[in-house]
């Protein structure tokens, strides 16, 4: 195999808080602040964790959509993070983004067609192509030809996510941050969005970032899974490995926290607290404010990130140690 | 004895082409103690049974076109708002999906609670002080003393819900309606609540209704289980047998179209098609068009609910 599709080393991206004549200093609010990993061509790499760990800004950092603050993106061997505003842009034909929110993320006066087209139009495709290539799309992601002519308002949520997917599509990408492209929908229609980006992964040879908080989810796609605290990543592996033998004690609260699907499964062990601020995360471990093993050391030093088998690699001071 | 009885309850509301029904002839009880799940999707109609009951819906445009809610043997449809208004608090309270918008964000989180106690209770301002403490300590704020004079923009979401949910309990309901308690929680925050729910209920002695979309808080919390569907009960179990036997096509659907930490498949079994617009629903069973086993008969009438097991109610043709 030759080197990995994506290779992130060490990203960050502090955003700077209250910088005004009045603060004397100003804070560093470390929503991403040193992630490294890399994705092979055709991989899903899951990425979880909860509200404020940096997830989402992770995914629109790889796309400078956001600007890092350190760090490299090596995408096929490009370096994303020192390209001029052309040349970022025709990196962007080959990265995309789906969202969230099926009705923020589409601009409700425009039509679909016109959506769908937008990015191509962007990309100088001939405008006499753009609409056999946004047909095209729009078959490819279950919508109909002739729903080009409609407004994203006449969509169910689920349609809409697809009309979504059509647009990241339209360039034929081969890199995909998905953010949370479920977690707005119904159950009953999850199901159809997840099966629709797999059968397209394995259509057009696409590599996800999938970002998500359900954890089960993210199983069920993906091939690894990367778990971030407080804009780190605190452990990744292969998806059973880690879901059968999760080192960290944060993966483990958060595989414990997810409510069993069988009746009477309850009270096991509970997380107590909440995530700090990123504004002031606790020294050493950020975990240890939270962490049931607790040790003087994780007060003080930060673990590194170890390997502990192939490929699973940990940071905490337990793993460390042995 | 039953503390909630709900018979044939239909709430429509009034649109410019004709009136809509949100739900049509839900019936259920709950036992004192007793915690009931109601499950559903959007349109399912959860909510609006929900504040039926606790007569919260504007009207116009929502009204109750039939059926009775009774609690505590009492009728509560017709009530007037003076009376609705003193039974909410100390009979029946509620906590909702957004702690943010029901809580108000110029009052401290102090004066919010003891303004219930004030609205129901006559106490001197330093009874109610107590009890506010008293209350936020026992869902878990941790120093509650010096949280009085906090303001909701500077809590966490889950502070949020443990506020709403101390001003929900401090006058003792006998039941609790919680509606997505924990939807807009993160999962470790999620698994606190329902814990603190679960406790209260036992500490309390009252009953829960709890409404959520996922079948995991369904299994982890309720005794009993409504699954809803297009503004109908499609069944109805206890929750063992609901996860067990699952007797409606729309309940297994559920089931097997959401992955778990337990099961791996290769592809998930996806229900196909969309929820019906209440304004469109389709004649005869409204989950016939997205139905495996739908024959030409389901489009013709309502399937009624029918026994099926023991306490098991289904309400499909197909299931014998």
């Amino acid at each position: 195999m030759t080197g990995p599709l994506l290779e992130v080393r060490d990203l960050e991206k502090h955003f700077v808080i209250g910088e005004g004549w009045l603060q004397r200093q100003a804070a560093r609010l470390r929503a991403v602040d040193g992630v490294s990993f890399a994705i092979g061509a055709g991989e899903t790499l899951g990425l979880v964790g909860e509200s404020g760990c940096g997830k989402s800004t992770l995914g629109r950092l790889l796309l400078r959509l956001i600007e890092p603050s350190g760090g490299t993106i090596r995408f096929e061997g490009v370096d994303v993070t020192t390209l001029d505003r052309a040349g970022l842009r025709r990196q962007r034909r080959a990265m995309q983004i789906i969202f969230q929110d099926p009705y923020g993320a589409l601009d409700p006066r425009m039509s679909v067609g016109d959506i769908v087209g937008e990015p191509l139009a962007i990309h100088a495709v001939p405008r006499a192509e753009i609409p056999r290539r946004v047909a095209e799309t729009l078959e490819l992601v279950g919508l109909a030809r002739g729903h080009a002519g409609r407004y994203p308002h006449e969509f169910s949520g689920g349609q809409r996510q697809r009309i979504g997917i059509a647009r990241a599509l339209a360039l034929r990408p081969r890199f995909i941050v998905c953010d949370e492209p479920v977690s707005a929908l119904d159950v009953s229609v999850q199901a159809q969005i997840v099966n629709l980006l797999q059968d397209l992964q394995a259509e057009l040879r696409l590599t996800y970032l999938f970002i998500a908080h359900d954890l089960a989810v993210v199983k069920h796609i993906s091939d690894r899974v990367a778990v971030m605290y407080l804009g780190q990543i605190v452990e990744i592996a292969d998806k059973r490995t880690i879901y059968a033998r999760p080192l960290h004690p944060y993966t483990q609260a958060l595989i414990a926290a997810v409510p069993s699907t069988r009746p009477r499964g309850r009270r096991r062990e509970r997380l107590a607290g909440e995530i700090p601020s990123a504004l002031h995360p606790p020294a050493g471990c950020r975990f240890h404010t939270r962490c049931p093993y607790v040790m003087d050391v994780c007060r003080e030093q930060p673990p590194r990130m170890v390997a502990a088998t192939p490929g699973h690699e940990v940071a905490c001071h337990l793993v460390a140690g042995s | 004895m039953t503390l909630l009885e709900v018979r044939g309850l239909t709430t429509v509301f009034a649109s410019g082409s004709g009136d809509v029904s949100a739900i049509e002839e839900v019936g259920f009880t709950v036992a004192p103690g007793e915690v009931l799940g109601i499950v559903g999707e959007s349109g399912s109609g959860k909510s609006v049974t929900a504040l039926t009951i606790m007569g919260l819906l504007p009207r116009p445009p929502a009204r109750v076109a039939a059926g009775s809610v009774r609690f505590e043997g009492s009728e509560l449809i017709g009530l007037s708002e003076a009376r609705m208004r003193a039974l909410r608090g100390r009979g029946i309270a509620m906590v909702f999906q957004e702690p943010m918008t029901s809580l108000n964000p110029v009052l401290s989180i102090g004066e919010q609670v003891m303004e219930t106690v004030r609205a129901h209770e006559r106490t001197t301002r330093a009874g109610q002080r107590d009890r506010a403490i008293e209350m936020l300590g026992r869902v878990g704020i941790a120093t509650p003393e010096r949280r009085l004079d906090d303001f909701p923009h500077q809590l966490s979401g889950g502070m949020r819900q443990r506020v709403m949910l101390a001003i929900a309990l401090i006058c003792r309901p006998r039941l609790l309606i919680a509606d997505e308690p924990t939807t807009a929680l993160d999962v470790t925050i999620q698994a606190q609540i329902l814990d603190l729910l679960l406790d209260l209920r036992a500490e309390l002695g009252m009953a829960v209704i709890i409404i959520t979309h996922n079948m995991g808080v369904i299994a982890e919390t309720a005794d009993r289980v409504l699954v809803m569907y297009a503004g109908r009960i499609v069944e109805q179990a206890p929750v063992g047998a609901l996860f067990a036997y699952p007797a409606h096509p729309y309940t297994r659907g559920l089931l097997e179209c959401v992955p778990t930490l337990e099961t791996e498949l290769d592809r998930l079994v996806a229900i196909p098609g969309v929820l019906p617009d209440p304004a469109r629903r389709p004649p005869g069973c409204r989950y016939a068009p997205r139905c495996p086993l739908a024959i030409e008969a389901c489009t013709r009438a309502i399937p009624p609910l029918h026994r099926v097991g023991a306490e098991h109610d289904a309400a499909c043709i197909r299931t014998p």
